[in-house]
């Protein structure tokens, strides 16, 4: 009893990190909608090649941002292929910018997928060197839709909910198709 | 019985009538796209009641069902009662005259005032701590318009919980301040009967850099009547005065018990409810006025308005939640309450009142509870992947409870106070989860909590559950829980020297049970199938003093000398239940179309003495079920919804007539057209008309509910035949 009120009281002394929002939909469920959302984008098998690549990038000191990647991975690992192609999945530990767009260009990742943890600010960097890019960006925290991740999933009356910004996934030459964005709640149209 | 089978049936049919030619519609504008498989992740429920964080409820270790914000405005709903019975699975609720109680597969413990559920908001226990009530009508006062969902847990819960969750957990979990985002104003009602206002707001600005966002609720109800006709029942002379019996305020006594009430039947609830979020840290205020009528009560006098039930109540409730590591997740949750509750009874009979209290007396009896706690709870995923999860916990409460009861002479308005203590008590329970996915499709979750109260002593509450799923959204589970509920504060500490002991070693009430569930999926229809077995002991009943007892209770001082008849509440009772249920729920057209059906049937036997003679368990029907089903069309046509529950007959509360009273299967059908005023922005309506086939409940009323002598017939309490019910709402948003 004592050890954890001491783990707490620390805790709560550590200096508070700037806010970043936290998931509402849990990670398991997040990763399998992902899988069958990216089957829906048109252009995802021209982008994808013989392999389906997700980059989960993670911010490096966030605890849950961590905890959320190695719970996506499992769940990746259990699923095993997106739209019939194998799935592979890269956990990367760095803030959005030019390494992360570099490798993704190097490595061929069709998918980025933010684990909780990243900032607006850190967002907004990012989106905007993501609007010439061919890539689908999917954030775990719904908020960070309407900053221009592509897709994200949120918790609406207890059942997962898909939200897209249409306007940004132009830009990265995601073509989602009618019927899913008939599923969504759409930004930015 | 053939009549519910033929109703229900009728019922049944048109729910899937409409689905069948909407099926054709579908198919024959269907997209060319496969969405089978995205539309049932979509439709899977993301629950966070039977573990404690989200999970998807094919997963979660319990029997677990939803009911939404939207289902509850689109089919009517105001209250928790109307919940249970029209959208849930395995729970219903059975109505008096202004008040209600709730069962779940098949099992109601009449006149426990819920204190058999544990019901939570927010993570707050609304259980009062005095009596551990929990409440289903309108003295609820839930925030109807922030709520986001109801999600039902069946079967017993103390494993994480503690006390009063033997039936089952209900959790009602409000909205985000973003998901309401305006002002809206609401009044509706219900002619000519009630009027209920509201005003709800959602907000999210920031504070510091960082989103906080407010939702609150100010709302406030009333009701006058309607009018209902009761009796006459002639019982004659008061036992005490020889006079003819006085039911009114009237010195002249008739004898006679009933008339029309209408003055004496009102509830007046005024409420608020205001939550915040700023980072990792929530608070939550809830404030409580409720007053209401107890016209029909035989312990006092027929309709008088001043015959009443009150009860008062604050609470907050302030929760921190910190990830130190990706192994370690924190909470900490510091809450406190005070709640108290007034009984007011006047009577011109003096048989209701102390000796020499001829004109009779106002009884009172007042209720006080005080609680604080602080639980902390731990989460650590050992391996950072889910699969390996460990929950512990530890909540520490410190209350102060009390009550008075008194008879204030008639005339002279002399206090006689004949009962009262205070106390300050100390419980603590402490929890511990383990869950473990040993396979991708099977998963095991062990669990106790270790209750100690300053009432009881000790008690283990522990869990079992192991689930299989198979590609195509299929899980089969089988759980074994137990729960209890701790002895309440009357239970524990009532005396009366001129009829009842204190009982000093109550023991917690348990139930033990094991189920089995079978889930199915397909696309977006959930198809559910259980078993349940359980078993009840210790139950707290009322027990009448044999000889000995009695002379030893005189012995000690505990009855006056001449007292010859006395009683105390010991646990003697035991029950067991057994049955299934199947729900059935999905939509067609794209969800414009949705439905739901589900029945459940289940045998109950109470054994009252512990021993092998048993009874079946009154206002508990062996049978009962709902079907629901609603198109919106969206634009501005509205969205027409009709909603059905059916109950079969049962045992009327405290009978004791021989044969049995039974009261008739019951039929309730509610329709509601809710939409958009066309052409004016923001603006709603929303029209409920409902309609009870059956016109008595389970439940006797006046003096005669039970045997008296050259008496043998037992009047039920009437239901409101119908109600018509308009509402508007008007959404500014910002």
């Amino acid at each position: 009893m004592k050890n954890f009120i001491l783990i707490f009281v620390l805790s709560l002394s550590a200096p508070f990190p700037a806010y970043a929002e936290s998931p509402t939909v849990p990670a398991d469920v997040q990763a399998k909608l992902l899988v069958k959302v990216a089957g829906f984008d048109r252009n995802f098998a021209v982008r994808a090649g013989d392999t389906a690549k997700i980059l989960l990038l993670k911010k490096p000191g966030s605890a849950e941002g961590e905890r959320f990647a190695g719970q996506a991975v499992e769940a990746f690992k259990q699923v095993g292929t997106l739209a019939g192609l194998p799935l592979d999945v890269q956990v990367m530990s760095a803030k959005p910018g030019p390494q992360v767009t570099k490798r993704c260009q190097d490595e061929k990742i069709s998918i980025i997928f933010l684990a909780p943890g990243f900032s607006q600010a850190d967002i907004q960097a990012f989106v905007s060197s993501m609007s010439d890019q061919n890539l689908l960006t999917v954030t775990s925290v719904p908020s960070l839709v309407d900053e221009g991740v592509v897709v994200g999933f949120d918790l609406v009356m207890g059942k997962p909910k898909i939200l897209v910004n249409l306007g940004q996934a132009r830009k990265q030459k995601v073509a989602l198709t009618a019927g899913l964005l008939s599923l969504a709640d759409v930004r930015n149209p | 019985m053939n009549q519910f089978i033929s109703r229900f049936i009728f019922s049944g049919l048109y729910v899937f009538s409409l689905p069948l030619w909407a099926q054709s519609s579908e198919s024959s504008s269907a997209p060319t796209e496969d969405l089978g498989d995205l539309e049932s992740l979509l439709s899977e429920p993301v629950v966070s009641t039977a573990s404690r964080y989200a999970e998807s409820a094919q997963s979660a270790p319990a029997t677990t069902w939803t009911i939404t914000g939207d289902e509850l405005r689109r089919f009517g709903v105001n209250t928790l009662a109307q919940a249970l019975n029209f959208l849930s699975l395995g729970m219903w609720s059975e109505q008096g005259l202004d008040y209600a109680e709730a069962g779940t597969r098949g099992v109601l413990i009449s006149g426990d005032y819920g204190a058999h559920f544990l019901v939570i908001m927010d993570g707050h226990m609304l259980n009062e701590q005095w009596d551990g009530s929990a409440y289903f009508d309108r003295v609820a006062a839930l925030p109807l318009e922030l709520i986001d969902r109801i999600e039902l847990m069946l079967g017993p819960g103390s494993v994480l919980y503690g006390s009063n969750a033997m039936l089952g957990v209900i959790h009602i979990i409000t909205k985000r301040a973003k998901d309401l985002n305006g002002v809206m104003i609401g009044v509706e009602s219900e002619f000519i009967s009630s009027l209920r206002t509201s005003v709800a707001a959602g907000k999210e600005i920031t504070l510091r850099g960082s989103p906080l966002e407010l939702l609150a609720e100010l709302e406030f109800y009333g009701q006058q009547g309607p009018a209902q006709k009761f009796g006459p029942q002639d019982y004659g002379e008061d036992s005490v005065t020889g006079e003819l019996r006085r039911f009114t305020r009237s010195k002249n006594g008739t004898g006679v018990w009933g008339g029309t009430i209408k003055k004496g039947r009102y509830a007046i609830l005024p409420g608020g409810y205001l939550k915040a979020a700023w980072k990792d840290l929530t608070l939550s205020v809830r404030g409580l006025w409720t007053k209401r009528g107890n016209p029909t009560t035989t312990y006092g006098n027929f309709n008088d308005p001043k015959s009443f039930e009150q009860e008062q109540w604050w609470w907050g409730d302030l929760s921190y939640h910190a990830n130190p590591s990706a192994m370690l997740e924190l909470s900490a949750r510091l809450y406190g309450d005070l709640y108290h509750y007034l009984e007011r009874l006047p009577t011109r009979a003096a048989e209701n009142c102390l000796e020499g209290q001829i004109e009779g007396c106002v009884y009172k009896l007042h209720g006080d509870a005080k609680w604080a706690g602080l639980e902390l709870q731990s989460r650590l995923d050992w391996l950072t992947n889910g699969r390996l999860v460990t929950l512990l916990g530890v909540d520490s409460r410190v209350r102060r409870v009390a009550s008075l009861e008194n008879y204030k002479e008639w005339i002279s308005k002399q206090n006689n106070i004949i009962q009262e203590y205070i106390h300050h008590e100390v419980a603590v329970g402490a929890y511990l989860e383990q869950t473990a996915q040993i396979t991708s499709f099977w998963d095991i979750n062990a669990g106790a909590r270790l209750d100690y109260d300053q009432r009881f002593g000790v008690h283990v509450s522990p869990r079992a559950a192991t689930a299989f799923s198979w590609p195509g959204d299929g899980t089969l589970k089988f759980i074994y829980s137990e729960a209890f509920r701790a002895p309440n504060a009357f239970e524990s500490y009532y005396a009366d020297p001129t009829w009842w002991v204190q009982s000093h070693d109550l023991k917690p009430e348990i139930v033990r049970s094991g189920e089995v569930v079978v889930e199915q999926k397909f696309g977006v229809h959930r198809i559910l199938l259980g078993g349940f077995i359980s078993q009840w002991s210790s139950l707290i009943s009322e027990v009448s003093l044999d000889e000995d007892e009695l002379e030893a209770a005189r012995d000690e001082g505990l009855l006056v000398p001449s007292v010859e008849d006395a009683s105390q509440y010991k646990n003697l009772a035991k029950m067991k239940n057994f049955g299934g249920n199947i729900g059935v729920q999905g939509s067609f057209l794209h969800h414009k179309l949705q439905y739901g059906v589900t029945t459940t049937l289940a045998k109950s036997r109470v054994y009252p003495t512990g021993k092998k003679k048993f009874e079946r368990l009154r206002v508990s029907p062996r049978i009962f079920g709902n079907a629901h089903i609603s198109y919106a069309h969206g634009e501005w046509w509205p969205t027409a919804a009709l909603a059905s529950f059916i109950m079969g007959s049962r045992l009327v509360d405290d009978s004791g007539f021989v044969p049995w009273t039974k009261a008739p299967t019951q039929w309730m059908l509610q329709a509601t057209l809710e939409g958009p005023i066309p052409k004016v922005e923001n603006l709603r309506y929303r029209l409920v008309g409902s309609y009870n086939l059956t016109k008595k409940t389970a439940y006797s009323v006046g003096p005669f509910a039970s045997p008296y002598e050259g008496y043998n017939k037992q009047e039920l309490t009437p239901y409101d035949q119908y109600r018509i019910m308009l509402g508007l709402q008007y959404l500014f948003e910002f």
